[in-house]
């Protein structure tokens, strides 16, 4: 009988550890989608605009940290004409908690890099 | 006699959990990780698909004088290639360099501009109501996990992303 129990406890661990590991690796997956979804309305907004501002930069590290990011650079374009080129390029670095072993976390930190070229659409007369 | 039966219950058991962990659990998780992994790399690769599409408008010629506009097909495969080798990271032959999402060469399968007779369906069934650019792109990714496995078993090394997105042309600044 105490084997049993022992067992029945040790089955549950297992499978609440594995829940905890699967969870940690979505949040990590869901954060890199985040990151990607920011960047991208960025560059949207670039490509109207015709670059990036210093308030538009502000805005999305804001974004960002809010998400969990520790450190973020925005690097853009500033000033691009009608046909011109313009890139953005955003480096994150998301701090996440993952399961080491048995019972046992650590924090890890992920670089995740944005790094994407457009045309700018702005007119100027 | 009853104390033994229990004892062995108990080993059964044990192998029992392990077996289910090791040939029903784990696989399963490892299939849910590795599809979502998929869908962030299509996701990642449809994006990139997305802001070359709209860059191609670069490629359009307008003839003020007749009022029309037309593609210039060498101008847009050159544009539409050097932005794609951009935004997914590859050389100009379009084979992928370090870091990039791609883990072998990149291929355009389709490419074309409509600029006219809309409504129209685009090989791929979508219906397109504006000008716009359809783009079919083959991205060779390589998966993790049990799947790698599998692959190498079948002798294959890459999984083949076939992405088809449609985007509007910014005609209409």
């Amino acid at each position: 009988m105490p084997a049993k129990i022992a067992l029945t406890g040790f089955v549950i661990v297992t499978l609440f550890f594995i829940t905890v590991a699967v969870i940690n690796y979505f949040i990590l997956l869901s954060a890199a989608h985040d990151f990607n979804t920011e960047c991208r309305l960025v560059l949207l907004s670039m490509e109207k605009n015709g670059g990036i501002t210093n308030q538009m930069k502000t805005e999305l590290s804001n974004k960002l940290y809010n998400k969990g990011f520790i450190s973020v650079t925005v690097n853009g374009t500033s000033s691009a004409s009608f046909g011109e080129q313009l890139t953005l390029s955003v480096v994150g670095i998301y701090k996440y908690k993952k399961t080491i072993s048995f019972l046992q976390s650590a924090d890890y930190y992920q670089t995740m890099t944005y790094n994407k070229t457009s045309v700018s659409r702005k007119v100027i007369n | 006699m009853i104390f033994k039966s229990n004892k062995g219950s108990a080993a059964g058991t044990v192998v029992l959990f392990a077996a289910v962990l090791v040939f029903v659990i784990f696989p399963i998780v490892s299939v849910v990780i590795e599809k979502n992994i998929m869908l962030a790399k299509g996701q990642i690769i449809k994006d990139a698909i997305d802001i070359t599409n709209i860059a191609s408008y670069t490629a359009l010629s307008s003839s003020i004088s007749e009022g029309t506009i037309g593609v210039d097909n060498a101008k847009l495969y050159s544009v539409y290639t050097s932005m794609l080798a951009k935004n997914l990271n590859l050389n100009d032959d379009l084979t992928p360099k370090q870091n990039s999402v791609a883990e072998g060469p990149v291929t355009i399968d389709s490419l074309i501009v409509y600029l006219s007779g809309f409504p129209l369906v685009c090989p791929d069934g979508n219906t397109l109501v504006r000008p716009s650019v359809h783009a079919v792109i083959t991205v060779p990714v390589k998966p993790s996990l049990y799947r790698q496995v599998i692959l190498s078993l079948l002798g294959k090394q890459y999984i083949y992303l076939k992405i088809h997105v449609d985007s509007d042309l910014p005609l209409n600044n």
